[in-house]
Order: C-alpha cells, then structure tokens, then sequence
C-alpha cells in the first residue's frame, strides 16, 4: 500500500501545477541599451529615428538612436529591468517549472504596460522598436518574451527605426515560430 | 489506503462502468468556500464569451478534436467529459484513496507511457537551478499547489497495481476512477495568489479569470489518452531548453501545453473587456507554453506528431463479495 502512495506521488509529480513561494531577488536581466541620454527633456513625440549601431574596427559603436521622450525612456528602464534571463529562473523543483514562473508573468505585466502605451502613443513605436529588437535578438532571455517582443515588431514594420531589420536577422526559426502564432 | 464499504462502492460503480455519462464538473465541499465561488464564477464566464469563427477558433477545435463550432457551450462540455470534481489541496489523498476488493480488467492492460529519463544538462544551458542527473530536486519551501489532475494519476496506479481505485470526498461520498475522464483536479491557494495574476488588482478581473481557465484546460487534457499516451504526460526539456532537465515539455502537438496555448488565445481574443495590458501578458503566457511544445523526437531527428486522444476506462470489475 505504502508503494501505491509513493508511486502515486510520483507521477502526481508529472501531472501537477505547483511552485514554490520563493523568488530570487537577484534577478539581473537584460538592459537593451537604450540612449537615454540624448533624450530632450520636453519633447516627447518628435523622435528622429537615426542608425543605431554602426561597425568600426571590428568593434559594434552605438551612435545616436531613435531619440526617447523621458516617459519612454524611464518605462522601458523598467520594463528591461523585468525581463527573465533563463540563467535568473528561480527554478528549485518539477514542480516550479511545470507553469509560467512569476518572473514572467512580472514580465508580462511590464510589456503589457509597454504596450499600452504605445497604444496611446503610436508616434514613439521607432524609438520602442530598438527596444524589441534588443529583446528579440536576445538569447538570455525567455524565449516566451523574445517572441512576445518579436511579435509586437512584426505588427508595425512601418515603424521601425534603422538597424532594427538587421538585429532581427540574428532571431531564431523557434522565435519567429512561436512569434508567428501570438 | 482505504477498502470501499460495499454500499459505497456500488455507489460509485453504478453508471460509471457503463458509458461515462457526461456531468457538469462539481466543486467538493471540502473546497474553500471563495474559491469554490470564483471557480464557478470562472465556468460561468466561459458560457458568457463569445467565439468568432475565424481561424484561431478553427485552430483551437482541431487541435482540442471538438466537433462543430468552438463555442462556450462545446468548450464546457470539453471540460466536462474530463473532469467530474474539483477537489481542495486539503483533501488528505493517503486518507481519501480506496481501493475496491475485486478483479479489475484494464485496457492495454500492458501497456503503460515510455518513462521519461532526465537528461543530463550543460550548468551554462539553463537555469541556475537546473537539477542534475540522479539528483531530483526537491523544493526547500512549501510548495503551493495550483492545479493538479489527481484523476489520471490516480487511474494509472490503479492500472499499475492492477487494483481498482476510488476517491472518498469531503461528504464522504465515494467515486471509482473507472477512467481518468471520471477525472478529479485538485486545486490550491496557488490558482489564486495574486502575483501569478495576469492582473493583480482582483482574482475577478477577466484576464485572470482566463489564465485560470487556460490552466484548467491545460490539466483536463491530462485525462485524455491511451496506452503509451495515457494521460499525455509531461516529457524532460531536452538540453538548451529554458526549462531544460525538467518535466515541464510535451512531445507531441496537442497535448496539455498546446490546449492551454490555444485557449489562451482563443480567449485572449473573445475577451472584449480585457486591456492592451493584459492581452500582452495573456500571450506571453501564451508564448510561454508553446515554447514547451519540443518539434521532434529524442533523437533530434524525428517530428512530434499529434496523439490519439482515445481514452481508456476499465473493462470490466468483479466484485469479490467475500470482503
């Protein structure tokens, strides 16, 4: 009898929607790298979009980018500061890895409130679409959010400020496939 | 384990060996009474959507093998050939699983799914945390459990020890797991828990209601199944996975982490009081299951394919009345 139990258990294991309380603090995702110095401080729908990235003795130099309205600049801050590297996974059992851990669905509430505001204001997509492109092309991460972040770049092509089809050819078939299906 | 009392256990084989009858899935008494109310309140949000019928409801039909248009109506009485009871994570199993004195006959009485080996994995291809072969992992906090389908697992033991198992309920009420469709899903604080909302203001807002719903989907396909697919269990995320070394994917195209997929988006798009907010985050959850869905074999080379979802119930059972 007790073997029933014990079995039962197990394979409980495989067919279980579980996770733990804990959640690692040190969480240390991705900062796509974001110009925010160039940002005036009134302006916030005149973006100019310029060449992000240019190559120079072997050595990829930023130049000047899509210029960011503050508001932009400090939400997509945010937003990359809660972006999941799969290596920050707080992951300690089956259990936890059996459901969208809570990193992304913090995650989650952070692009959604990207994508809001976007919505509100569809003027600074070319500067937000270096931003996706960054996330996308960006292996560390989930690949849930880079598809998610892919997918938000597909819906506005006409949008996207230079350089950006170029990051995007380093995305993976497996991204634009799930990417595809959003 | 407990043994059937003899009136309860032709109680729970009355109707049950014959032809499944299909009821409306019941919350247990031993359910919290405020998640029994939002579990019934996420049902009666379901039978409110409406689906249009464009592609992603054809998508979501074909894969889920629903006849006729996807609609609230069909989508609950999906729900409901798979799942009879919903049961609280309170309910004690070692207490509440009997066994029923008699001669059971199981179909592929043989035959059970290939068991899943965990791959070693690479320290760098995966989280920090990936468990390492031989070594299972174990959580150092009390788990919460969200959502489990206790049904099939149940049915596959009593399938392994050739035994006919039940379920005794909070109303001490008895159930014979005839079939994992005579499906129980236990549920926990963890369905509820505010930072796994896709909204955290409610666990009433639709959004959540949705991510619940996609999970309930996701484990009722749990009791679908045959053989070597019985339950359609969970295969190891292969090496350079995200969720590498546990089992957290599906090796095939329409099992649990498909249907969760599909009806987040089916949902997602019927939802018209959902936010740009929380439609974003309902497919990265999305985005998050089928990430899980592996396109080919162990051998890297093979595709996945779809699996029957034919599902086993016991042939026969003979009392054995000197108990």
């Amino acid at each position: 009898m007790k073997k029933i139990i014990v079995g039962l258990l197990a394979i409980a294991g495989v067919a279980t929607f579980y996770f733990g309380y804990t959640k690692d603090p040190s969480i240390n995702p991705i900062a796509p790298e974001l110009k925010m110095e160039a940002a005036p401080t009134t302006q916030t729908n005149n973006v100019t979009p310029t060449p992000v990235i240019s190559e120079s003795n072997g050595e990829p130099k930023r130049e000047e980018g899509p210029k960011l309205s503050p508001e932009l600049g400090t939400l997509l801050e945010k937003v990359s500061k809660n972006l999941p590297e799969i290596k920050n996974l707080n992951i300690k059992s089956d259990e936890d890895a059996h459901q969208a851990p809570p990193e992304l669905m913090e995650a989650g509430k952070s692009l959604g409130e990207l994508a809001e505001y976007l919505e509100r204001r569809p003027e600074e997509f070319v500067s937000a679409s270096v931003f996706y492109a960054d996330c996308a092309s960006n292996r560390a991460l989930l690949p849930a959010v880079r598809a998610v972040c892919y997918h938000s770049l597909t819906e506005k092509k006409e949008a996207w400020a230079p350089g950006v089809k170029d990051k995007l050819a380093q995305v993976t078939p497996d991204i634009i496939e799930i990417a595809n299906d959003l | 384990m407990l043994r059937f009392e003899k009136k309860s256990l032709v109680a729970a084989l009355v109707g049950s060996i014959l032809p499944l009858s299909v009821m409306a899935m019941s919350v247990d008494s031993g359910v919290p009474a405020d998640q029994a109310r939002i579990i019934q309140q996420d049902q009666e949000y379901l039978r409110q959507l409406n689906f249009p019928n464009d592609s992603i409801s054809a998508e979501a039909r074909y894969l889920m093998g629903i006849q006729g248009q996807l609609s609230s109506k069909s989508l609950q009485a999906w729900l409901d050939e798979r799942v009879s009871v919903v049961v609280s994570e309170g309910l004690d199993l070692r207490k509440s699983i009997l066994v029923a004195p008699g001669t059971v006959t199981y179909p592929e009485a043989k035959i059970f799914p290939d068991r899943e080996v965990r791959v070693p994995v690479p320290a760098d291809s995966s989280p920090a945390s990936t468990p390492k072969p031989g070594n299972p992992v174990r959580t150092e906090s009390h788990p919460v459990i969200v959502m489990a389908n206790m049904g099939a697992a149940v049915y596959m033991m009593g399938k392994q020890s050739e035994q006919l198992l039940g379920l005794r309920l909070s109303d001490n009420s008895t159930m014979g797991i005839v079939s994992p469709h005579h499906g129980f899903i236990q549920i926990g604080e963890g369905l509820f828990m505010e930072r796994m909302r896709v909204n955290p203001e409610s666990a009433e807002m639709p959004a959540n209601r949705i991510a619940r719903l996609a999970v309930f989907f996701h484990e009722a396909r749990h009791s679908d199944g045959h053989g070597k697919s019985l339950s359609f269990g969970h295969a190891y995320c292969p090496a350079g996975h995200a969720y590498a070394g546990y089992p957290a994917c599906d090796r095939n195209l329409n099992g649990p982490y498909t249907v969760g997929a599909k009806m987040l988006k089916a949902m997602g798009h019927a939802c018209t009081d959902c936010s740009v907010k929380e439609k974003t985050a309902l497919s990265l959850m999305q985005a998050d299951s089928m990430s899980r869905i592996l396109k080919f074999q162990k051998d890297g080379v093979t595709p996945v394919k779809m699996w029957s979802p034919k599902f086993e119930q016991i042939i026969s059972f003979k009392p054995d009345h000197k108990q």
